[in-house]
């Protein structure tokens, strides 16, 4: 099982481990050259050809149904720029599919880890899951409405979905520990809320206030989430809270029913009653 | 040339064949990993590695006597297994990796007896004729000398038909073909140009002058001195 706690260790990764040979290494008194003649200039030139050359990254697709036609050359005639706001839609819903999942993943390891940090039970993290598979539907409901296809992969999905890769290895690496793992949902979580953000005044500029209004409680649900990972990040870390920040478990980042949670005893083994996974 | 499989000894030809898989694996490294790159200056050197690595399977994989029967080959394939799991048992220190290394050396003596059954049913020959005695499992440890001399010694060595020979003699065929290839310079120059290996890489040599500043304000590498 993953260590909890970083430890000393065979750590040979750094020249101090073998001052002789990097001297040798650096010297060049054994070795018919050191370094390749020139400067980066050739690779500069390399990379600027290529990305003048460069094509896309996919494209929004057309609106697969008459309604959705109709819609989309409404708010084209509008002056709106729909295909900004889908494709970004799509980035949105791509990244909860993969929040979700990696919520999931942190419950597999709650369950076997012993010791979490204060506060973060397996109902608190479960709530979370939940909370990103609701914005996920809530995205694809919006999506629809608009006249796109939910199940198309957008240029920022595939963008963020390329982002994420690292998030989705860090969780489900089976030697990761909690701490690890939260401090990969905490970056998550960092981008999730700045993908609202956007997401909002994407919306607001075209003229969607309901949409501004859903969205907004979804804000303030990841608002709820960054504080709440980030009390647990610190906490399986060993940082004393500071002021400013709220401790673990505090009432503001609590998920639904879970205000009177314990903030000392830790309770990431037991599944809690109402679990959905 | 190839080796004659009726003259060359066992381990000539394991060494043949060691090295032939060597390259066969390098090359589907190359081919494998390099499409998994987004940057196309990565996935440009990757492919002009792996096809130096193609060439280097085809030389290897000439050693090679192509008159041998599928049954020989296959017994010799198997024999190779156990030969190079063997040298692993012998080197190696940590007991954990040992055990699995003797896990495989155990599998494969059971497929080598399986191939050497056959070649006795089917080619009514003795397997004696082509496995027998050797000097000792290959020694895994430290080549830096060796690889630092023969670097030093054959880096301007050049091909000529099948003959190595000095640069001034190489076959104009190969000068073509560079000349072709590599018009627009090669993937490979361009990436190592400059680069000069240092701890903690080459930030800690070049600080916050950035990749331009780097090009505009340091004196470019000529090759076997170390930046400062």
């Amino acid at each position: 099982m993953a260590q909890q706690t970083e430890h000393f260790g065979m750590n040979r990764t750094g020249v101090q481990m073998s001052p002789i040979d990097t001297a040798a290494m650096q010297g060049s008194d054994n070795a018919p050259i050191r370094g390749a003649p020139g400067d980066e200039r050739a690779l500069l030139d390399a990379r600027e050809a290529l990305i003048m050359d460069a094509g896309d990254i996919g494209s929004i697709p057309m609106p697969g149904s008459v309604a959705g036609a109709v819609s989309m050359g409404m708010h084209m005639l509008k002056g709106d720029r729909p295909q900004i706001l889908l494709d970004k839609l799509g980035e949105r819903l791509a990244f909860e599919r993969t929040g979700t999942r990696l919520y999931d993943a942190l419950l597999a390891k709650c369950d076997v880890m012993q010791g979490g940090p204060a506060g973060m039970t397996r109902d608190h993290v479960a709530a979370i899951r939940r909370d990103e598979a609701r914005h996920f539907l809530l995205l694809k409901d919006v999506i629809e409405s608009l006249g796109g296809d939910p199940t198309a992969q957008t240029p920022s999905a595939d963008v963020t979905g390329v982002e994420s890769l690292g998030f989705v290895q860090v969780l489900n690496d089976p030697r990761t520990s909690l701490a690890q793992s939260l401090h990969a949902l905490l970056t998550a979580e960092l981008a999730d809320r700045a993908g609202w953000e956007t997401l909002i005044a994407l919306a607001g500029e075209a003229g969607q206030d309901d949409l501004v209004a859903g969205f907004t409680l979804a804000l303030e649900d990841e608002h709820r989430h960054l504080v709440l990972v980030q009390g647990w990040y610190h906490d399986a870390i060993g940082l004393t809270p500071v002021p400013g920040m709220l401790p673990p478990g505090g009432s503001a980042g609590m998920p639904p029913d879970s205000t009177t949670a314990p903030t000392t005893s830790p309770d990431v083994t037991t599944p809690g009653p109402g679990a959905d996974i | 040339m190839p080796y004659d499989r009726s003259m060359a000894t066992m381990l000539s030809k394991l060494h043949a064949l060691t090295i032939t898989a060597a390259e066969a694996q390098t090359h589907n490294y190359y081919m494998n990993v390099g499409p998994a790159f987004a940057d196309p200056v990565a996935r440009q050197l990757y492919a002009e590695i792996a096809s130096v690595e193609e060439q280097h399977v085809t030389q290897y994989e000439s050693l090679l006597d192509p008159t041998e029967t599928w049954v020989e080959q296959w017994m010799l394939h198997e024999a190779n297994e156990c030969y190079t799991y063997y040298s692993c048992v012998e080197t190696e220190t940590n007991h954990h990796v040992k055990a699995v290394w003797e896990r495989c050396l155990d599998y494969e003596l059971g497929h080598f007896h399986m191939a050497a059954d056959a070649f006795r049913r089917y080619e009514r020959r003795d397997p004696a004729e082509i496995v027998g005695d050797f000097s000792g499992p290959i020694p895994f440890r430290s080549q830096r000398d060796y690889v630092r001399q023969v670097l030093a010694s054959e880096v301007d060595l050049r091909a000529l038909g099948t003959q190595f020979v000095p640069k001034a003699h190489e076959d104009q065929a190969s000068i073509d073909y560079r000349r072709q290839m590599n018009g627009d310079g090669s993937p490979s120059e361009a990436v190592a140009a400059g680069y000069v290996w240092t701890p903690g890489t080459e930030l800690v040599s070049h600080g916050a002058a950035t990749t331009t500043a780097v090009t505009t304000t340091l004196p470019a590498n000529q090759g076997g001195v170390v930046q400062p």
